[in-house]
């Protein structure tokens, strides 16, 4: 079989893997790509603004969250193409991607363009707002590394294989905090990838190693702990450290328990259910494998988790029908539901700890800030109105 | 008050009321100011019913001959109750001698006076006419037409005139037409004597009633049947009901839809005594569609008063083309004005006031019983401004019409 189809169809087996235990970020490197940089950054820290990509206008639009008004706006480059994707913000630059395409938009108003040719369309992305530090993956399993200055602008870059070694593949990755790529191979092996010196020699530059926890199928860095990384396989939940190679903790499974839903919104965290119980798994303060039962709690319906940095609450968005959905969010000392709210939206909704963010597609625009500790509802729509008028 | 010269001016009253009194005066002055030529020459009757009244004594006059003289100034049993014939049952037999010999010499020349070549000009009145003789106290006399013979201008009261049946008219324009006749003593007044009648406004009553006699007699009315129900020009009131289709043929810039065509509805009334008029109608327009799957709408109510012109652009000499007519005018407006775009999760609306000038023209196509098809053409500037939007628009256009009319 001709490799590049063989290449096509194990990339379209993965993807739909991904949507099938509705795990958001199992399979691929760093996290899914999605029209909105999201109320937080890779690290589960909340942001002052938010980027969504409008589609009637083809603008990528910079929301202030505290007033809820448009900071940033910049003409999409590319217009023909689905604009997908943006990624994390470092409030000085916004990334956008399309098809084979990147751009970067420095809100001191510069633009700088794409460093590499992807021959696919990108799909996930891992950034260090730390070490300004890139990687991203296309539909073909290429990855791409880039290494950013303060302003947005591309200092270097290299664009590598799905391949690190013969027979083997990228299963699954991610930065750690001090900029290490721990990447999760086909072979049940990882591998530590020094990032600066795969740029700089334009080939992997890797060391791997054995953790013995299986095939490991997703990794998240910890936003407190910069050389460690929780991972999982099918049946092991374990806390790797990407400077010493080695295994800090680990659970298994027992055979009636599953995996049902992973997450690296906030603190990386994984839920398990056995007998109808559901079970969180993080990485605690003191390096360990924390794990808070939540007894009562149901993952039916469940979109999106996004876990506080300290691990004291958990907010999960449900769909629950046709145009609503309900946000939850849970002390996990004593699992008191502290917040329910009914949202009534079909919109594009992201969650933080304190807000829930829609985006409701509308061409006239329309998005909503809704608050988790209280009642009040920002709402910011029809600011396309003026635009379509005067560049119609 | 218009002065005329004693001996140019003859007048022919016909007064309906109670029964038919014929009054033949001579003029000195006479109270016709409000008119409008409706006649370029005796041949391009623009009126359908002067042209139908032409055409008859035309026709009736011009085949007189010695075996008229069974009907001719008479009045038969069948016509007894006629009031014109009326008329006629008091002549005595020397008089109905004379008008027989008068019609039958006279009734070529009278023929060519009312025929399509006839240089006789006919002139509409839209007030009372009154006329008034150096023996009569200063209070004038109402007259249903008056003829000016050196002019050859004959004036009639347009609602006077229709109001009467077909034979009266032709009573009527006979008499003022036999004015213009030169007899062997020159041209008649009404109130010199012409033996064996008592005066001449008594002679040509007589003359009138005969030819409007023996136009009965002879059913020559009935070739003009198919004319009785057409549409008449003349009617002063209007109502008219149009469907309008609007082109914008100036793209606005702030517009969010492109779209080049609306619709609306319009319902006026227009007051038309002559050839001038006034047109007030109040107009619904609009538009919709959608863009960037953004439904927008734009609707406008406009209040429009106007002046307009008429005239008759085609000669259809006895025929129903000649009641179409072609008005042109001004048109000046206010109005609201509505906008709304609206998404499935937005909507933003506004109002704002409005302004319209321009020009139109119009045609008014005759059916039957006073109802009219309608086919037009205005260009006229809208501006208007939705104050919360921020949009300010300053548009040209093009609007056709198509509708009905109905006169009264």
């Amino acid at each position: 079989m001709d490799s590049k189809i063989f290449t096509m169809l194990l990339a379209a087996f993965i993807l739909v893997s991904c949507g099938a235990d509705g795990n958001s970020s199992k399979g691929i490197i760093g996290s899914p790509l999605q029209q909105e940089s999201g109320i937080f950054n890779s690290y589960g820290i909340e942001t002052s603004k938010v980027f969504v990509v409008d589609e009637t206008t083809d603008r990528l639009l910079g929301i202030g969250l505290s007033d809820f008004a448009i900071k940033h706006q910049f003409e999409l480059k590319k217009k023909e193409d689905e604009h997908v994707t943006i990624m994390d913000i470092n409030e000085k630059f916004v990334i956008d991607f399309s098809k084979k395409h990147l751009n970067i938009y420095g809100l001191d108003g510069g633009v700088y363009d794409r460093p590499f040719n992807f021959q696919g369309t990108p799909t996930s992305a891992a950034y260090n707002p730390f070490t300004r530090t890139m990687i991203i993956q296309d539909n073909l399993q290429s990855v791409g590394m880039m290494q950013l200055a303060e302003n947005g602008s591309i200092t270097s870059s290299w664009l590598g294989g799905p391949q690190l070694a013969s027979g083997t593949s990228i299963v699954a990755g991610d930065l750690d905090k001090t900029g290490r790529l721990v990447l999760a191979m086909s072979d049940e092996t990882m591998a530590v990838v020094d990032v600066t010196q795969s740029i700089a020699q334009q080939s992997w530059q890797q060391t791997a190693f054995s953790p013995g926890l299986g095939k490991v199928t997703w990794v998240a860095p910890d936003n407190r702990n910069p050389d460690l990384l929780l991972v999982s396989s099918s049946t092991k939940i374990a806390i790797i450290n990407s400077a010493t190679k080695v295994v800090v903790d680990q659970k298994t499974l027992d055979s009636s328990s599953s995996i049902r839903f992973s997450s690296k919104a906030g603190l990386g965290h994984v839920f398990t259910e056995k007998a109808g119980v559901v079970s969180l798994y993080f990485i605690n303060s003191q390096g360990a494998i924390g794990v808070e039962s939540l007894a009562q709690a149901s993952l039916t319906g469940l979109k999106q988790s996004f876990l506080s940095a300290d691990a004291a609450s958990i907010t999960l968005l449900f769909e629950v029908g046709y145009r609503e959905r309900s946000v939850l969010k849970m002390r996990l000392s004593d699992a008191l539901v502290e917040v329910e709210k009914s949202i009534d939206t079909t919109g594009e909704t992201s969650i933080n700890g304190s807000t829930v963010f829609v985006n409701f597609k509308d061409p006239l625009g329309a998005l909503e800030l809704h608050s988790l500790t209280s009642d009040d509802v920002k709402r910011l729509e029809g600011y396309n109105f003026d635009y379509l008028r005067a560049h119609n | 008050m218009k002065k005329i010269n004693k001996n140019k001016i003859y007048s022919w009253t016909l007064l309906l009321a109670g029964g038919l009194n014929l009054f033949c005066s001579e003029i000195l002055m006479a109270k016709a100011v409000p008119s409008s030529t409706f006649v370029g020459n005796g041949g391009d009757a623009q009126d359908l019913d002067l042209g139908v009244t032409l055409a008859v004594i035309s026709n009736v006059s011009q085949s007189l001959d010695a075996g008229s003289k069974d009907t001719l100034c008479k009045c038969s049993d069948e016509w007894q109750e006629n009031d014109i014939c009326r008329v006629l049952r008091q002549l005595s037999s020397q008089e109905v001698k004379a008008c027989q010999q008068i019609l039958l010499t006279y009734g070529q020349q009278l023929s060519e006076l009312a025929g399509r070549k006839s240089p006789v000009v006919y002139d509409w009145s839209y007030s009372d006419m009154s006329v008034r003789s150096q023996a009569q106290s200063q209070r004038g006399r109402p007259v249903d037409a008056v003829t000016q013979p050196q002019k050859k201008r004959i004036i009639i009261n347009r609602s006077r005139f229709q109001a009467m049946p077909p034979s009266y008219r032709v009573a009527l324009i006979t008499h003022e037409l036999f004015h213009l006749i030169p007899f062997e003593k020159g041209l008649l007044t009404d109130e010199e004597p012409a033996p064996p009648f008592a005066s001449g406004r008594a002679m040509l009553n007589a003359l009138g009633a005969a030819i409007a006699m023996e136009a009965n007699e002879r059913q020559v009315f009935k070739d003009f049947n198919e004319l009785r129900d057409v549409s008449r020009a003349g009617k002063v009131h209007r109502l008219y009901l149009e469907g309008r289709n609007i082109r914008h043929p100036e793209k606005s810039a702030n517009s969010l839809l492109k779209s080049t065509n609306s619709g609306g509805t319009a319902l006026g009334y227009i007051y038309q005594p002559g050839s001038l008029g006034l047109n007030i109608s109040v107009e619904t327009t609009g538009y919709s569609g959608s863009a960037f799957g953004i439904g927008i709408s734009e609707k406008q109510a406009i209040y429009q008063l106007g002046v307009q012109y008429r005239f008759f652009p085609w000669n259809g000499y006895l025929s129903r083309w000649n009641e179409l007519y072609v008005t042109t005018g001004f048109n000046a407006g206010f109005g609201t004005s509505y906008y709304k775009a609206s998404s499935k999760y937005v909507d933003k609306s506004d109002k704002g006031s409005l302004l319209s000038i321009g020009g139109a023209a119009k045609m008014f196509i005759p059916l039957n019983r006073d109802l009219w098809i309608t086919v037009g053409s205005e260009f006229r500037q809208l501006r208007y401004e939705y104050k919360t939007l921020r949009i300010k628009t300053i548009e040209n256009q093009v609007v056709n019409t198509i509708g009905g009319a109905y006169g009264f």
